[in-house]
């Protein structure tokens, strides 16, 4: 086991050979120093794994290397450190500051780390090797296999089940209480939680005294692969996340602290308080609800399956429409804004925002939207049966029902409840597809149409409607529905929200795809499979464009479909954590997502990745590119790869987003 | 559809009790006659509405289903507060459940309206009949049919015991309900809390819903 010093690099470039472009400046290096003695010499001793420990002391400091800026081409990574290493530690040639692994780290580690059974296989999926040869017959059609295992929370008691899984998320009090976890069940997890809440405390109340705080352990499994553990101690919560799908320590403690987050939506940070200050060992579950439990879930799938863009890309997709269609919109919204009326949230199925409402100077955060949108799209609490009468188990957002939602938005006001308002509004309504001339054959079988565009995804508009006052039902209500009518009855809003939510409208009464997705073939790029731009010009969220597949009918309709969004999100994360990487870790603060992006050192630079990966006998190339007013990810698909045509669609891209923003990104939305 | 409001009667119904004794299932079986096996618990509150006719009388119900979860049972006394009818549910066989009905009927006779419309129900009927045989499953029930007869009683409560999932006597219990609504409405303006008169919005004129509205177009 080795401690390795904390400290930011850039990975180098995997490709080939250098593009011009490939200007990335090494930042000056902050390193962290370890301050002395805080592995007790009699911890070290023998372990088999080969682990390392990324840890932070409170009393450290970060300074600055000083050096030049480095134009980062060479490869691998390189490993520059400032500081004494403590005695305790023997530098080692790699770089890596080694030291003997501490006997009761590893014992309390070994369960997890130690695990030699044949049983034991934490899967790693396969995209981290970047040569990896997957025999060609797995090929995922029409993007190839990368290996990508869905998995999602249990509660099984099997132990084996739970080593194999790849990724861990557990929530347990300061008293090591259990507060939720992704898998297990009770009694494991009783017992991990006990664990977790003891290696944290052993570096939090050191032996002489002094105090630092865990951040991460690297462990490599029985197959050689890497399992990360990152720590967040937010007293009385703690965190720990268990990962072998690569993330870097920004993503995992991003990942952390969403879900610290949804804690805090759920219970808000005084009430959380109050039970622990009256009762250390105060068992939260009691508290939290079924709802609240399927949210942690929810969440964790997303996470473990790359299935929430908007968490790796660390914004909010917006629904394409007409700029001149959304300033109708603002205006109906703020002629129907009522006087404790906060915020107003239009939105299209999956989460993608249409229009807001928001008092000027007052946007509301990235965070606390994906926390909000979460709740209402990826869990069944809002849903019911779409049509009970025919067997059909889908569920649908439910109508003909308004919902009054006490929920606490942390990063507007964690000491607070909001009031929500949401209401869900069909736009596939005969009355008004006649009314407004749209071809109403797709209601004849919903079913078959429904498969043209992959697995059902709604043809629901969401209002959510936010109050300080929990009084405020009936105003907010009344609100709405005037809201909802002018929609419904202004003939170019509701028809240009139709196509670009339920599809197109063709001249021989077909419906198509619907156009609230940009395809790259609308710009057209040649060469890119998929493709992701984040704005970060237009002020209060990280706004970005999600594409559709470039492909075919067949392969559209895998659109929706989680492995396949799981394998593209999945690459998109991997460039995202090399990205990070660069940032390094804040002492010990988790970046705020998004907001705070226009600070962070990284952002003033430009980056540019691309990574290639050979599939059995497939290439397939992923490009990032990071400016300072965007972030592009972008995916090829295909043998030969021009390089200079695949750099020329990416600046198609951007350059095609920037000269249709108005209609891909909210501006400022409806501001009073 | 022409809106009857000249005669339609708005009856605000709350409804009460603890976590997963079937509340939402009860409104879903009375607004959309339809049953869900796994219905996920509710968040906050719902707000429905269904109109219906009884004797002669148009009556629209609104109805509140609140969160049966601890964590929300602060908010519940806004939706009781102005409410003209509350549905006070346990479930027949959880007895935990009816110590909690207990709770909220002794809440409710001390902070709701006077003349609030109380009715008492043991839901999940079902659970304690065989679905063969038709007989009831010895041990199954765990709250008698005369505890919460009794119960009733001495509160003077209206009482049902009901299964939204076969429909036995959910229509029953909303038309009982809407057939004994007039006199309390009547009386209703007298002992209104008027404290509270400037903030709760509860009384004032819901707007038709959007859905009757937009069929006018």
């Amino acid at each position: 086991m080795s401690i390795v010093f904390h400290e930011d690099y850039i990975p180098g470039s995997n490709y080939d050979d250098h593009s011009p472009a490939h200007s990335v400046k090494r930042k000056p290096s902050r390193v962290t120093v370890i301050s002395r003695n805080l592995v007790p010499e009699d911890l070290l001793a023998k372990a088999s794994p080969t682990s390392s420990v990324n840890r932070e002391s409170v009393l450290e400091t970060e300074s600055s290397l000083g050096e030049p800026d480095v134009v980062l081409c060479e490869s691998p990574a390189t490993n520059v450190r400032r500081g004494e290493p403590s005695s305790s530690f023997s530098e080692s040639r790699s770089g890596s500051n080694s030291i003997q692994p501490d006997d009761a780290l590893s014992r309390i580690l070994s369960p997890i780390v130690n695990d030699t059974r044949p049983s034991y296989n934490m899967a790693a999926p396969s995209i981290f090797s970047e040569q990896l040869s997957i025999p060609e017959q797995e090929s995922f059609h029409p993007l190839v296999n990368m290996g990508l295992q869905l998995e999602s929370a249990d509660r099984s008691a099997d132990e084996r089940l739970f080593f194999s899984r790849k990724k861990h998320f557990f929530i347990l009090s300061s008293a090591g209480k259990p507060i939720y976890s992704m898998h297990g069940s009770d009694d494991i997890i009783a017992v991990y939680s006990g664990v977790i809440q003891t290696i944290i405390s052993l570096f939090q109340y050191g032996s002489d005294g002094g105090t630092e705080k865990l951040r991460s352990v690297v462990a490599e499994g029985p197959n050689g692969q890497h399992i990360k553990f990152l720590f967040l101690n937010l007293s009385p919560i703690l965190l720990m996340t268990c990962s072998t799908l690569g993330e870097s320590d920004v993503q995992l403690g991003q990942q952390l602290d969403f879900l610290y987050n949804f804690l805090l939506a759920a219970l808000s940070k005084p009430h959380i308080d109050k039970v622990f200050q009256r009762r250390e060992n105060f068992d939260l579950r009691n508290i939290l609800g079924k709802t609240d439990i399927a949210c942690f879930d929810a969440i964790c799938n997303d996470l473990a399956n790359f299935n929430n863009p908007g968490l790796i890309i660390e914004g909010l997709e917006c629904l394409k429409l007409r700029s001149s269609i959304r300033d109708k919109i603002s205006g109906i919204l703020l002629q129907h804004k009522t006087e404790n009326l906060l915020y107003g949230l239009l939105v299209a199925p999956g989460g993608r925002l249409v229009d807001v409402l928001r008092p000027k100077g007052q946007a509301l955060k990235t965070t606390d939207l994906q926390l909000l949108f979460s709740m209402i799209y990826k869990t069944n609490t809002f849903k019911s049966a779409r049509r009970p009468d025919q067997n059909d188990d889908r569920l649908s957002l439910t109508q003909n029902e308004d919902f009054w939602v006490p929920i606490c938005l942390p990063k507007f006001n964690p000491n607070g409840f909001l009031y929500a308002f949401i209401q869900f509004v069909d736009l596939k309504d005969e009355r008004l597809m006649k009314l407004h001339d749209l071809n109403t054959g797709i209601l004849d079988d919903p079913d078959d149409k429904v498969g043209e565009f992959g697995p059902y995804q709604g043809t629901e508009l969401t209002v959510i409607l936010i109050s300080a006052f929990k009084d405020r039902f009936y105003e907010m209500r009344n609100a709405c529905n005037r809201i909802v009518r002018d929609l419904q009855l202004c003939r170019s809003v509701y028809r240009e929200l139709y196509k670009g939510i339920v599809g197109t409208q063709g001249s021989d009464g077909s419906t198509g795809f619907p156009s609230g997705r940009v395809s790259p073939t609308d710009i057209p790029a040649p060469l890119v499979k998929h493709f992701v731009f984040k704005s970060k010009r237009d002020g209060q969220y990280g706004q970005y464009v999600y594409s559709r597949l470039q492909g075919n009918r067949e392969e559209l309709r895998l659109e929706e479909n989680p492995q396949m969004r799981g394998q593209l999100m999945m690459i998109y994360s991997y460039l995202h954590s090399k990205h990070t990487s660069s940032i390094g870790m804040s002492s010990g603060v988790i970046r705020e997502p998004s907001d705070a992006d226009n600070d962070s050192p990284v952002s003033r630079r430009s980056y540019l990745d691309m990574v290639k990966w050979k599939v059995g006998s497939d290439y397939l190339t992923g490009v990032l590119i990071s400016t300072p007013a965007c972030d592009l990810y972008l995916i090829n698909n295909g043998g030969v790869v021009d390089r200079q045509m695949l750099l020329d669609s990416c600046k198609k891209i951007i350059i095609w987003c920037r000269e249709n923003e108005r209609s891909l990104f909210i501006r400022s939305g409806a501001v009073f | 559809m022409s809106s009857p409001a000249t005669n339609q009667i708005s009856v605000k119904l709350v409804l009460l009790g603890e976590a997963a004794v079937g509340k939402s299932s009860l409104v879903l079986r009375f607004v959309s006659n339809d049953f869900e096996e796994n219905k996920e618990p509710t968040i906050g509150a719902a707000f429905l509405t269904q109109r219906c006719t009884i004797g002669d009388k148009y009556i629209k119900f609104e109805i509140w289903d609140t969160a049966g979860q601890e964590r929300f049972a602060n908010l519940t006394p806004l939706y009781y507060r102005n409410a003209q009818a509350a549905l006070v549910v346990y479930d027949i066989t959880k007895p935990a459940s009816f110590i909690k009905a207990r709770h909220w009927v002794k809440e409710l006779h001390e902070q709701a309206s006077k003349n609030i419309i109380i009715a008492l129900v043991g839901n999940k009927y079902d659970l304690t009949l065989d679905s063969e045989t038709g007989e009831e499953i010895e041990g199954s029930r765990k709250v008698s049919l005369e505890e919460g007869q009794n119960l009733a009683e001495e509160e003077n409560l209206l009482f049902f015991e009901s299964s939204a999932k076969t429909g036995y006597n959910v229509n029953e219990m909303f038309t009982t309900i809407g057939e004994k609504i007039p006199e309390a409405i009547a009386k209703k303006d007298n002992t209104r809390d008027q404290s509270g008169g400037n903030r709760i919005d509860l009384n004032a004129p819901a707007e038709n819903d959007i859905h009757d509205s937009s069929c006018s177009c």
